[in-house]
């Protein structure tokens, strides 16, 4: 990043990435032995607070020495938000009135999705790519060459969704935004069985697979329920329709809504993206139901 | 991602600091260098360092903002001066639900409040003392300075005075749709859409 070039002699400020992960912020934080990392500085981003998330009263700068080598210490994601659910998430600043006010107003779930939420922002937003037309020249020569054009696809995702083929598409990769949603449910996802109690499957994300045509994504991935000794293998359609932004619906249903056992099937939400005028649109949560289908 | 603490005591040494040439920079890489531009942050800082400027934004019809347009490519153009190949402007703007449902809430919510403020100023017709004209006048001005967002115009006005000023092509990137609707309807600029949040 260059910041500030004076026109007259040249000077300038350059930061790159790497220079800001591997000197800047270990020293301004003065977090020896932690390897900042871009998920870590996304952490961090959310605990400081930012456009999409307010900052917990009391987590401020001299605070995140402690906070990264915590998340630094847990051994998974599932680790991480736990640790954030409960010592994070916590007021220490201002009166203790303002303290009780906040944690009644606040319902943590809640903002542990929209920390999530954010995160996911950070690393799929939807935005436009520059493509070259020949695969095997760099965008950067094609750019030169003026041989490039732009489509609508995900920060992350390698799949390109054309604008105009598909104007449902906004972003996202539905596998990617899958596993987002299957780490947020390792200690969350509970079915309510037609007969039975609700209970807790887990999920195997080494089983997770996927396979991707022009018009629909399908996704597999294996859900075990301990208590039963029972192996489920799921699959999951999605089509273009089913639009793949990341859904945090209510506690416990974030994932998996409903469970049929007669039909075996379970039921999911879906966010479906709403066309407002030819080149708007917007996004809306809606609980619409999409079969998948269980082999037993 | 609009972090306060990560901003310039993470980034630079001070607000002022200089670490590297330009040129360079750009002699020791290795291919032709692309620049790109937050034109709206390059555009703010511009006009928030030129009270006449501000005045002219807010004029009532709309005026042209020339002065404002020869900084723009001024800017822009002495990068080339010290090697750039390419320029690229960068307009921002596609609103993600998230953002619309926190920072831009808040945002306009703040925004029609100091709007409603301004308009109260400007229906005061006589003052008290010149003590309380010049506190009026002084507000007016913050006000004005922070209710400034780039108008569609501009991107028109600046494609048009980078014509003028040079014959190297500059590339434009935006997220916003209305934004990019405006370019490919008034300009012949080339329309390159930029990774970035």
């Amino acid at each position: 990043m260059i910041i500030d070039m004076n026109p007259s002699t040249g000077e300038c400020w350059i930061m790159t990435l790497d220079k800001l992960l591997q000197e800047r912020l270990p020293k301004e934080f003065n977090t020896d032995g932690v390897v900042w990392t871009r998920e870590i500085l996304c952490q961090v981003a959310c605990f400081l607070g930012n456009d999409y998330i307010k900052r917990i009263p009391g987590n401020g700068k001299t605070k995140v020495k402690n906070f990264v080598e915590a998340i630094s210490d847990c051994g998974n994601d599932s680790e991480m938000y736990e640790h954030i659910l409960e010592n994070v998430m916590v007021p220490t600043s201002g009166s203790t009135d303002a303290k009780q006010t906040w944690l009644l107003n606040t319902n943590k779930t809640e903002l542990l999705k929209l920390w999530k939420c954010v995160n996911a922002m950070f690393h799929h937003g939807p935005v436009f790519l520059v493509q070259s037309h020949d695969a095997s020249i760099p965008v950067r020569d094609a750019l030169f060459q003026d041989t490039y054009s732009i489509q609508l696809g995900s920060l992350c995702s390698e799949k390109i969704y054309s604008r105009s083929n598909d104007p449902c598409i906004l972003g996202f990769d539905p596998f990617v935004d899958l596993v987002d949603k299957l780490d947020f449910a390792v200690f969350n996802l509970k079915v309510q069985q037609a007969d039975g109690p609700t209970q807790k499957l887990k999920y195997s994300d080494t089983s997770l697979s996927s396979e991707s045509s022009s018009t629909s994504n399908i996704i597999s991935y294996r859900l075990q329920d301990d208590l039963n000794m029972q192996e489920y293998q799921v699959q999951e359609m999605y089509t273009r329709q089913h639009l793949n932004v990341p859904n945090f619906g209510e506690e416990g249903s974030s994932r998996v809504s409903s469970f049929n056992s007669k039909t075996s099937e379970f039921y999911v939400s879906s966010i479906d993206l709403e066309q407002d005028s030819e080149n708007e649109w917007h996004l809306d949560v809606e609980s619409a139901s999409i079969p998948i289908k269980i082999f037993m | 991602m609009g972090v306060k603490d990560l901003s310039t005591s993470c980034i630079r040494d001070s607000p002022s600091a200089k670490n590297a040439k330009l040129s360079d920079v750009i002699k020791n890489s290795t291919c032709p260098v692309i620049i790109g531009f937050d034109i709206s942050v390059v555009i703010i800082k511009l006009m928030k360092s030129n009270p006449t400027i501000i005045s002219r934004y807010h004029c009532d019809p709309k005026v042209p903002l020339q002065e404002l347009m020869d900084k723009v490519v001024g800017t822009i153009g002495s990068y080339f001066k010290h090697g750039m190949a390419k320029g690229v402007v960068v307009f921002d703007g596609l609103t993600n639900k998230l953002k619309k449902e926190k920072a831009h809430k808040e945002c306009y919510q703040n925004n029609a409040n100091d709007l409603r403020e301004l308009e109260d100023l400007y229906n005061i017709t006589e003052f008290d003392s010149k003590e309380s004209e010049q506190r009026v006048m002084l507000r007016v001005g913050q006000l004005r300075s922070t209710l400034s967002p780039i108008r569609q115009d501009m991107i028109y006005d600046i494609k048009s005075s980078w014509k003028k000023y040079s014959k190297t092509k500059l590339y434009a990137l935006g997220h916003h749709m209305r934004q990019i609707i405006s370019l490919l309807l008034y300009t012949d600029m080339e329309l390159l859409i930029m990774l970035s949040q």
